[in-house]
């Protein structure tokens, strides 16, 4: 579909990407995080660190918690990167980074406060004697809240007398639960679904009926079962996590078969980047239980799916973990019997197993997202989803998506559909402000407030702070992007209070769009990252909405929008998130499929003959490490001699355009393959380094 | 399906016979298979699961001798009482010596008096004309309760405290002092097993205080104290740790228990005066006094727990009974995997890092089995249709629910008297034909069966009709020691 295109680069990308982080000399990141006006350093500041170089590492990026000195450093291959600095009550900044080999960059980095929401973040008291390592949180009808946690218990808070009680210990890993009653609860635990009873009103669960456990498990730590959402007519949604095929995988006592090959075998050299693996039975599967206890297999193609809900209208939807086939972070309105991506799940899939598709053909299979959440603005690992129907106590954001994420930070979904799918737009909702890392399940309370049950210990440090928070609004307006929807020209925004004039001007919005990768690599970069031109922009008069339209609107991109600062509202204040992401896999009328673009063929246009200077430093930048400085290239990184008679450089411009961009199979004996440098260079970069590589490195013609 | 039947029918059950169950006792011997058992490959585990070539296998063992003796039926099922007081414990009150040089010792040990109750009496041990404690009530104690330590003693004192560390006592020491430990230089090494590290977390009060399953914490409904806590480290390996604290990420012990020789030893580190008149720590003393002196726990309640246990599929559990043993029980297997004889599984290993470990057990496994799904309908070579249904938490113990080839089955394990031992009772709903039972090889354990005709090493439920059987799992003695 529309990621297609870019499976085969993609793949040689990563390849020599790894390779060619193996083999370059080391340059230096290195600087200091401090407040913004002041020397002050910034609490719980982390810097992260993204680019093609490191493919070989979770989700393509180093993550570096920086102490009190403020000090990130970084030792990597030369290549291009992005710097992104973040902490839990700032904004964030992002830099691009150029390392030459051997070359050290220091960047000073400041910090500005974040805005204060009107929504409050409390932490609710847990009993001393409970492990704060909550992974379910519900609600029964009476409004008592029931957690569970990792550590295998079952605790209630009556309501209104906020008392706690155990009452249910000896679970394997409960994580998550829907509560019927204050006498009955159902809890997905790591092998089963388990309604757990209380039958003699002591308070404490005596009968456990396993309502189901068809699904296949091994010793491997990471396989959890994840969930727990019921539908209005009684069906039970849970999903399974994949196994860690490569660290710890116990596999010598499965419940069910056992099949440990890939479904489709890594094709690279060296180990598969992300070891997770459909081991055992229905792993990287969605299940629906129904009221007679029958599970069906619902539908495949998950890596970790963590997050599981349904939303008012009785829709299963589901939360994803960037890894391979996953490139970043997704929520997708799951439906019955559908693939969504990962394929090594399909060795359980009744018609598939056997079938062996291809990658091409598993990219048709595939269907999208209904959102991406772009790593780094919008978090890491997604969890559970939950709808805002509480009326308006929450806010102005009825019936949209609140979901939390490991890191500190709840995001915002704003979904529609459109041309009968569920697609949307993502914005970051609530950081800092004390909310802690590690909001995995959230329901909303009787209150009217967001519970978030918070746990991460194995994944990232915990300070101690894993538990249960909530957050309150306190009924003033946030000045807020409240709707972000598609139309035939562009978008329509609406706004949780009357904007500024400035929201009616072009230039206040700046939108991007880019592609990411299906392919088996750990997660993909943004690719195809392209200013998509703003032509117009009209406020109503209300100045409650407004429309902007694009200089074209094409499927199969992520769109990003910012918002200038000098939209305010007519109060004065400016917007508390002026980011989102649109996820647009069908236009109006339906198209799926991009049709040629005029903003590549303006671009096109735009470009000049190639800088040798320019290029000279590209090449010096990206180039270098494997083809050597004198052009003669190296057996080692396998790389040919530019200064040969009959070499690349007797190809045509045409030809090396083409080689730069799309990348290259490498040419035995040869292993490595050139990577597909159109994900990352801009086209008129690659135009200058071809320029100086005629310049410097082109043999003298034969003689005749 | 039958109803669960409530605890008390089954209980009474034990006083009269049914005249058509036979007790049959049959004793296994295979001294060259040691016992009879080896962690599974997948291969051999998948071969396993074929069944048939795994019991095919487990029959034609040359070595294996089976010996099959024929006992009373009485006398069988008078050994299948729910878990009680041993009958080899002293039956006279519990007496406990409390050792404290503390200013407000006597009204600790009103407080502890009062929750032992009348079985028990504790006494001080008085102080001497040089500010010494004299240990001699130590001589007629069952247990001692040490604050802190001893202290300074004459040579007669350390000489009787040296015997009673040696002799079959129960050791509770709270908030052990090195400096009252003279006395005897190597108790915190080699008693306690620990050293003690200073402050821990700066002093900052603990933000969790973690019990784990035992039965010192029966009755326990809630423990909380702002105390300050001392680090303690190098816990010994073979420390069962059963309290800790948190504060941030880091973790101390704050309680756990030994065996030394004969002795049963508990530490527990949170000692104050606040506490002393604190009635969940009293419990908690309380019953510690008694697990030490081997006494029953009032109120101790058999745990269940699902977990990764070792050699066993995920999510078995591991059930421990306040008096041992201590079961794993197998629910994809369909079986008892193996019984240990001790009273704790220690779950950390699984909870406290990202790529966990399985649980870790406490004492000598005395029983085991892996044949796949042991309890068989139909032809008994022929693997039947397994679904494992539940559970229900009894006094006695857990009370499991499985299908097998759609027959209801109720497994419920309980304890023999004095914790040497499992019984397996279960109640079976109406099918087509028999059930079936192969029993493996044991070195460690006696089988008694009741309800079940012995054929060899199978056993058969011949009846369509619902009905009851026992499997007793007895350790041999002298198989395993605590």
């Amino acid at each position: 579909m529309i990621f297609r295109h870019l499976l085969f680069p993609a793949l040689l990308f990563g390849a020599a990407a790894t390779a060619f982080a193996a083999s370059a000399p080391a340059g230096r990141i290195s600087g200091r995080v401090h407040q913004a006006g002041s020397d002050a350093p910034v609490p719980a500041a982390q810097a992260r660190l993204e680019g093609p170089t490191l493919a070989r590492y979770e989700n393509s990026n180093l993550i570096q918690k920086l102490k009190s000195t403020g000090r990130f450093q970084f030792n990597v291959p030369p290549g291009s990167y992005d710097l992104w600095v973040t902490a839990p009550d700032f904004e964030d900044v992002k830099l691009r980074v150029d390392l030459a080999a051997g070359a050290t960059i220091e960047r000073d980095v400041e910090l500005r406060p974040l805005q204060r929401s009107p929504y409050r973040v409390e932490t609710i008291k847990l009993p001393q004697q409970m492990i704060g390592e909550v992974s379910g949180v519900a609600f029964t009808p009476k409004g008592t809240l029931v957690v569970t946690t990792r550590r295998g218990e079952v605790w209630m808070r009556g309501f209104p007398s906020e008392r706690w009680h155990c009452f249910a210990r000896g679970l394997y890993e409960g994580f998550g639960l829907v509560a019927p009653s204050e006498s009955e609860v159902i809890v997905i635990q790591r092998p089963e679904f388990t309604r757990l009873r209380d039958t003699d009103g002591d308070g404490v669960a005596d009968a456990f009926e396993t309502i189901s456990d068809e699904w296949g498990i091994t010793g491997s730590y990471h396989e959890f079962s994840y969930g727990l959402a019921r539908d209005s007519a009684g069906n039970l949604y849970a999903s399974s996590g994949m196994c860690s095929f490569r660290a710890a995988a116990d596999l010598n006592w499965v419940r069910g078969p056992l099949r440990t090959e890939q479904y489709l075998p890594w094709s690279g050299t060296g180990p598969v980047p992300d070891g997770h693996r459909s081991v055992a039975q229905y792993q990287g599967w969605a299940f629906q239980v129904t009221p007679a206890g029958k599970l069906i297999p619902f539908a495949s193609g998950f890596r970790q799916p963590l997050g599981v809900g349904v939303s008012p209208q009785d829709e299963l939807f589901i939360s994803d973990c960037p890894g391979a086939w996953v490139p970043t972070a997704t929520l997708t309105h799951v439906e019955r019997d559908a693939f969504y991506g990962h394929p090594d799940g399909l060795k359980w899939h009744p018609e598939l197993k056997d079938k062996k598709l291809t990658i091409e053909q598993l990219a048709q299979l595939r269907r999208p997202p209904s959102v991406y959440l772009p790593r780094g603005t919008l978090g890491t690992s997604p969890g559970q989803p939950v709808w805002d129907v509480t009326g308006g106590k929450f806010g102005p954001f009825r019936g949209q998506v609140f979901m939390g994420d490991v890191s500190s930070l709840i995001v915002r979904i704003d979904l529609e559909k459109i041309a009968g799918a569920y697609q949307g737009a993502v914005f970051p909702f609530l950081r800092g402000q004390g909310l802690r890392i590690g909001g995995m399940h959230n329901a909303f309370g009787p209150d009217g407030a967001l519970y978030l049950g918070q746990t991460v210990r194995g994944w990232m440090s915990t300070e101690g702070n894993e538990g249960l928070q909530r957050v309150v609004w306190n009924g003033k307006a946030p000045t807020e992007i409240q709707t972000l929807r598609l139309t035939a020209r562009g978008f329509a925004l609406t706004f949780t209070e009357p904007m500024s004039a400035a929201a009616g001007d072009a230039r206040s919005f700046q939108v991007r769009r880019f592609h990411y990768n299906y392919h088996p690599l750990d997660g993909s970069l943004r690719t195809n990252d392209a200013d998509v031109p703003v032509t117009l922009a009209r406020l109503a008069p209300d100045g409650r909405s407004a429309r902007i339209e694009l200089l074209e609107v094409q499927p199969g991109y992520v769109y990003e929008l910012n918002v200038a600062k000098t939209v305010t509202s007519r109060a004065g204040r400016p917007l508390l998130n002026a980011t989102a992401f649109y996820t647009l896999n069908r236009t109006l009328s339906g198209a799926t499929t991009p049709w040629p673009s005029k903003i590549a063929a303006v671009a096109q246009t735009q470009l000049q003959p190639g800088d040798i200077t320019r290029g000279a430093e590209v090449f010096r930048l990206n180039c270098m490490v494997c083809h050597q400085a004198d052009g003669k290239g190296s057996q080692q990184a396998g790389t040919p001699d530019y200064t040969q008679p009959g070499g690349p450089l007797a190809k045509t411009d045409d030809e090396l355009l083409a080689v730069i961009t799309n990348g290259k199979m490498p040419t035995p004996p040869a292993v490595t393959p050139m990577p597909p440098w159109g994900n990352v260079l801009p086209p008129q970069s690659i135009r200058d380094v071809l320029a100086y590589l005629r310049a410097t490195f082109q043999p003298a013609p034969q003689p005749r | 399906m039958p109803p669960p039947a409530p605890i008390a029918r089954l209980a009474s059950r034990h006083g009269r016979i049914p005249g058509s169950i036979r007790a049959i006792e049959i004793a296994f011997a295979d001294e060259s298979c040691g016992s009879g058992w080896s962690a599974l490959t997948p291969t051999r585990f998948l071969e396993s699961r074929r069944g048939p070539s795994a019991l095919r296998s487990a029959r034609s063992t040359p070595t294996a001798i089976f010996r099959l003796t024929v006992s009373l039926v009485l006398a069988a099922l008078g050994s299948l009482a729910p878990a009680q007081p041993s009958s080899t414990q002293p039956a006279d009150p519990l007496r406990i010596c409390l050792v404290s040089a503390d200013a407000k010792a006597e009204s600790f040990r009103a407080a502890l008096a009062t929750t032992f109750g009348p079985d028990a009496t504790v006494t001080a041990a008085p102080k001497l004309p040089d500010g010494t404690l004299s240990l001699a009530a130590l001589r007629e104690a069952h247990a001692a309760v040490f604050h802190r330590g001893p202290g300074q003693l004459g040579p007669t004192d350390v000489a009787t405290l040296r015997e009673f560390l040696a002799a079959r006592r129960g050791v509770l020491v709270l908030a052990a002092a090195r400096d009252a430990w003279d006395a005897v230089p190597d108790f915190l090494a080699d008693y306690l097993g620990a050293e003690p590290g200073g402050r821990f977390a700066d002093g900052a009060p603990m933000s969790v205080i973690n019990l784990f399953p035992h039965p010192i914490f029966a009755g326990v409904v809630r423990f909380e104290t702002p105390q300050p806590m001392p680090a303690w480290q190098k816990l010994a390996a073979d420390a069962q740790l059963i309290m800790e604290g948190t504060v941030g990420e880091d973790t101390t012990p704050l309680a756990w228990l030994r065996r030394r020789g004969a002795s049963r030893i508990a530490h527990l580190v949170p000692a104050s005066a606040a506490l002393f008149a604190d009635a969940a720590y009293l419990q908690i003393v309380a019953n510690a006094v008694r697990w030490t002196a081997r006494r029953p726990i009032p109120g101790a309640q058999p745990i269940v727990q699902r977990t990764f246990m070792p050699e066993s599929h995920p999510g078995s559990f591991a059930i421990t009974f306040p008096s041992g043993p201590g079961v794993c029980f197998d629910p994809v297997r369909g079986g008892v995997n193996f019984v240990w004889d001790g009273d704790f599984a220690d779950l950390r290993p699984r909870w406290l890092t990202k790529q966990g470990e399985p649980a870790r057990i406490f004492g000598p496994v005395f029983y085991r089995e892996k044949n796949w799904q042991p309890l068989r309908a139909g032809a008994p070579g022929r693997e039947p249709a397994f679904q494992f249904r539940g559970y229900r938490l009894t006094a006695a113990g857990p009370e499991f629910h499985y299908q097998i080839e759609g027959r209801d089955v109720f497994e419920t394990l309980a304890a023999t008297a004095g914790g040497a031992g499992l019984v397996r009772r279960f109640r079976v709903g109406a099918g087509r034909g028999p059930l079936w039972i192969d029993f493996e090889p044991q070195t460690g354990a006696d089988i008694a069966l009741t309800g079940l005709v012995r054929d060899g090493d199978r056993a058969t439920f011949a009846s369509s009709a619902a009905g009851e059987f026992t499997i007793e799992i007895r350790r041999k003695s002298g198989a395993a020691q605590p």
